[in-house]
């Protein structure tokens, strides 16, 4: 590794580019699902590959690559220095920062790679068994769970030298009713960075899968109209990383005036009482890092704090051009990739209000719990819940099933009514963006109150 | 490679060995401006191992280790399997066009230049992205039983999106196009659709009623066209999940909805003749004339319920086979579009939509967000919808259509499709 830095350096040196950087990663990941009875998949792989990216006068040039050793270094160096002098255009910069050298381990409590592949195996069967057996209704189910160890080596022309190592968890279970030619489905989304005992003891939740999918299979589709909604804290979360949550990423604004003009800090977002951070210090969660894939350190950043826009996120390069500061949001999910504005760990901050308080006096609303997903383009967004409740007269009542929720987020963000008091954070699947997909992260929120969304249903 | 297959075969273990490599140019344009450059090489290797009748399997990116993947794939060999490796088969195949392998980084900025010249000329105060990319890779295919094949495939994607914003209204509209031969590609007609867009979006319309006809442009298909895919995948018929399980034979769709596999189709840039298994493809009828056909399967899903693979054995990368497709085509029909949507008092056409796949697919239950529409009248074009979802049921959309256009246009070089017109869907508007 040592060889291929100084090579590095030195071309840097010689050619006296601007800025550059190096980043080697390697990882491991266990892959096991099961499908139904059968098990599905049960394989190990490893990945060893690198990137290099060059500014330009006027922009990036960028090569992957699998191949590591000084005589390929050096050919791949001078490909992306070409290409970096390929292009036409404006000129644009960066910015710079010091040097930094650190290594940094993420611990685990239970280690994944101590665990043996024949034992994860055993645990995930059993919870497939559990929704297996539920109720002869349920038709199939799935277990799947991935472990990804990665070691990822940063080095730039600033001296920054970081090595970071983490573990990522990432893990489904699904379960599939039927009912002649009806079939529905629920499922159980987690992850988590801090080992495997996140995986052990989930005989419960299994259950609690199939035992939705069952009861969905009799629950009226919503009526499509207009409602107040009380989001739980899952689909919360979704709803402030997928509506508001992309728009604050700054390679989305900062080339855009118009987009600048509507996203101007200081511009009332919603009223006083909300609060919504991006913040990859937080500990512990999917979207924790010290650095980012640019070596930039990470700091907790208010998005909008007591209604006003007051903050996004920033690369190197989105924060020179807009003249604010960066914030370590710039993330890339692999070495095939450049780093792209991302968020990390966004969430809504908790007020006062209790659930109870929430719903009491609503007369007629949908409570939409859990996400399927989002998915959102530029001030529009629509997002699944997994069920959904008739709320009558401040009383939760019967299951209704495939309700999507859709509008334009500047409204939707002014009608938020109320926010709860009860915080949760969600670590399932990831995130996608310009091809890159998916990126770890976690959504949180307390419970909250919307007036007037649109439901979309028949 | 070779050394990996001596080993299997000296160990007396059936397996296959499947080789992959890739080098890619794509030349990147955001906001009418040329930013990045990217050029990515890649190499890999997977080794899939039948010990006692169980599968295991390991896969490496980047310089391979021997030692390490049979010792990983002997690790994991658990999966039950019938699973039969095909035989003998030998084949090369060349799916690369010298003139589209010789495109240099300075022929992509150029055509990216001018696509964004044209769509400035008449709408200067959009933003353009632009993405081309040139995409070489090589598969090899290789098992203990004589199989040996391989394919070089050489594609250029391009893609273009605009936007424009006018106070809170946001409107984004993109096209994209992929060819194998650069004599086919056509950017014109790539700019040309963007701003005929840009012209049809310039009145904001609603749909006088909450139930109305309702087209698919071929952009738009997919939403109608999931589902039914989906349960087609010889992995969800194992599951027992698919509702067209026992469908086989009988007439689910309306008559005039036919689709169709296709591995063979000249245009498609999937077409191949051998699947990531050394298995020979076929077409597949999935649906015809209304009536379902049959699935699609790779050959360890085939072998659970105790069929033959259809050789639609594909990989994502580096990972197993699972059933997968090639070349999806739609069968047109015989009116122009223009004459069905003037023979409706009032349409929505649907053209772009947001939260396509959310919720559970297979049931075939949707709901999305259109993210472009037009409504028109009596064929006169009203303007554009926004803030409205279309709700419906995939399988009884198709069983019920009032008509597919004879005009079809290919998405992302691997679906030919018509526009397809349903007579009557919910819509909710936002008041």
């Amino acid at each position: 590794m040592e060889d291929i830095k100084d090579i590095f350096l030195k071309l840097a040196k010689e050619k006296g580019v601007r800025y550059a950087e190096l980043r080697i990663e390697e990882s491991e990941v266990n892959s096991i699902a099961f499908r139904g009875k059968e098990l599905e998949e049960f394989s190990v792989s490893s990945s060893r590959g690198g990137n290099i990216r060059i500014l330009g006068k006027n922009g990036w040039g960028f090569i992957s690559f699998n191949e590591i050793h000084p005589a390929s270094i050096r050919e791949y160096f001078e490909q992306a220095y070409i290409a970096s002098n390929l292009i036409t255009g404006s000129p644009i910069d960066i910015e710079y920062l010091p040097p930094v050298s650190e290594r940094v381990v993420f611990p685990m409590k239970k280690d994944f790679r101590g665990v043996a592949l024949d034992e994860k195996k055993k645990l995930l069967g059993e919870y497939n068994e559990i929704m297996l057996k539920f109720n002869p209704k349920i038709q199939s189910t799935q277990v799947r769970y991935s472990d990804r160890f990665i070691k990822r080596h940063y080095i730039n022309t600033e001296g920054t030298d970081i090595i970071q190592e983490r573990g990522d968890i990432s893990s489904i279970f699904v379960a599939l009713a039927r009912e002649s030619d009806l079939v529905e489905q629920y499922h159980y989304s987690f992850g988590g960075i801090d080992g495997f005992q996140i995986m052990e003891g989930l005989h419960k939740e299994a259950l609690n899968t199939a035992d939705m999918a069952v009861k969905l299979l009799s629950s009226p589709v919503v009526k499509g109209g207009e409602y107040t909604v009380v989001l739980d804290p899952r689909l919360a979360g979704v709803f402030i990383h997928e509506a508001f949550g992309h728009l604050s990423e700054s390679d989305f604004v900062y080339e855009n005036e118009r987009l600048k003009e509507l996203m101007v800090i200081g511009k009332r977002f919603g009223p006083e009482f909300l609060n919504v951070v991006d913040d990859p210090t937080y500990p512990g969660l999917r979207g924790s890092y010290k650095y980012d894939d640019e070596g930039t350190p990470t700091r907790k950043t208010y998005l909008i704090r007591e209604g006003i826009l007051t903050g996004r996120l920033h690369s190197r390069e989105t924060a020179k051009k807009m003249n604010e500061s960066t914030t370590g949001n710039a993330r890339a999910i692999s070495y095939r990739f450049q780093p792209i504005v991302r968020m990390s760990n966004t969430f809504i901050e908790p007020k006062d209000y209790s659930f109870n308080d929430l719903i009491s006096d609503i007369k007629y609303g949908i409570y939409a719990v859990g996400a399927y997903g989002g998915q959102t383009a530029m001030e529009m967004f629509t997002f699944s819940a997994q069920e959904g409740y008739i709320i009558e007269n401040g009383k939760i009542g019967d299951l209704v099933r495939d309700v999507v929720l859709t509008g334009n987020v500047f409204t939707t963000l002014q009608n938020i009514e109320g926010i709860g008091n009860d915080l949760r954070f969600s670590q399932g699947g990831g995130c996608g963006k310009g091809g890159q997909s998916p990126l770890p992260v976690a959504t949180g929120s307390p419970h909250i109150r919307i007036r007037n969304v649109v439901v979309g249903g028949r | 490679m070779e050394e990996i297959l001596r080993r299997l075969v000296d160990n007396n273990i059936k397996g296959d060995v499947f080789f992959r490599k890739g080098f890619s140019t794509s030349v990147l344009f955001d906001a009418n401006k040329l930013k990045s450059i990217d050029i990515s090489e890649s190499s890999g290797v997977g080794l899939r191992v039948i010990v006692n009748g169980k599968i295991g399997y390991s896969s490496q990116y980047g310089a391979y280790d021997p030692d390490w993947l049979f010792e990983k794939a002997l690790a994991t060999t658990s999966i039950d399997t019938n699973l039969k490796l095909p035989e003998g088969l030998n084949r090369q195949e060349l799916f690369s066009d010298e003139g589209l392998k010789s495109v240099s980084v300075d022929d992509l900025t150029r055509i990216g230049k001018e696509m964004i010249e044209r769509v400035l000329n008449v709408y200067s105060d959009v933003l353009c992205g632009v993405e081309l990319k040139k995409d070489v890779g090589e598969s090899v295919i290789r098992n203990t039983e004589g199989i040996d094949c391989n394919r070089e495939r050489s594609i250029l994607i391009v893609e273009m999106n605009v936007n424009r914003i006018k106070g809170t209204d946001m409107l984004e509209i993109y096209e994209e196009t992929g060819v194998k031969d650069l004599g086919r590609l056509d950017t014109n007609k790539l700019t040309s659709k963007l701003i005929d867009a840009l012209d049809a979006s310039r009145e904001i319309a609603k749909p006088s009623r909450s139930r109305i006809p309702v087209i698919f442009t071929p952009k738009a298909v997919y939403v109608l066209l999931l589902p039914i895919v989906s349960s087609l995948n010889g992995k969800v018929v194992v599951m027992g999940a698919s509702p067209l399980q026992d469908k086989i034979g009988k007439k689910v769709f309306d008559e005039k909805f036919s689709l169709i596999e296709d591995p063979f189709n000249n245009e498609g840039l999937a077409s191949t003749s051998f699947d990531d298994e050394g298995m020979p493809t076929s077409t597949l009828l999935l649906v015809k004339d209304g009536v379902v056909g049959g699935f699609y399967f790779d050959l360890h899903t085939a072998s659970l319920i105790g069929q033959d693979g259809n050789g639609h054995g594909f990989r994502n990368g580096l990972s197993q086979p699972s059933p997968g497709l090639t070349n999806l085509i739609v069968l047109p029909g015989d009116k122009s579009i223009k004459d069905i949507i003037s023979s409706l008092d009032e349409v929505l056409v649907v053209d772009q939509m947001m939260g396509v796949g959310q919720g559970n697919v297979l049931s075939g239950e949707f709901s999305v967000n259109v993210h472009l529409g037009y409504l028109y009248r009596r064929g006169e074009l009203i303007g554009r919808v926004k803030d409205t979802m279309v709700a419906g049921n995939a399988y009884s959309a198709l069983s019920n259509i009032l008509a597919l256009s004879r005009e079809t246009e290919w998405i992302e070089g691997t679906l030919n499709t018509p526009y397809i017109c349903i007579p009557e869907l919910t819509v909710v508007s936002k008041v």
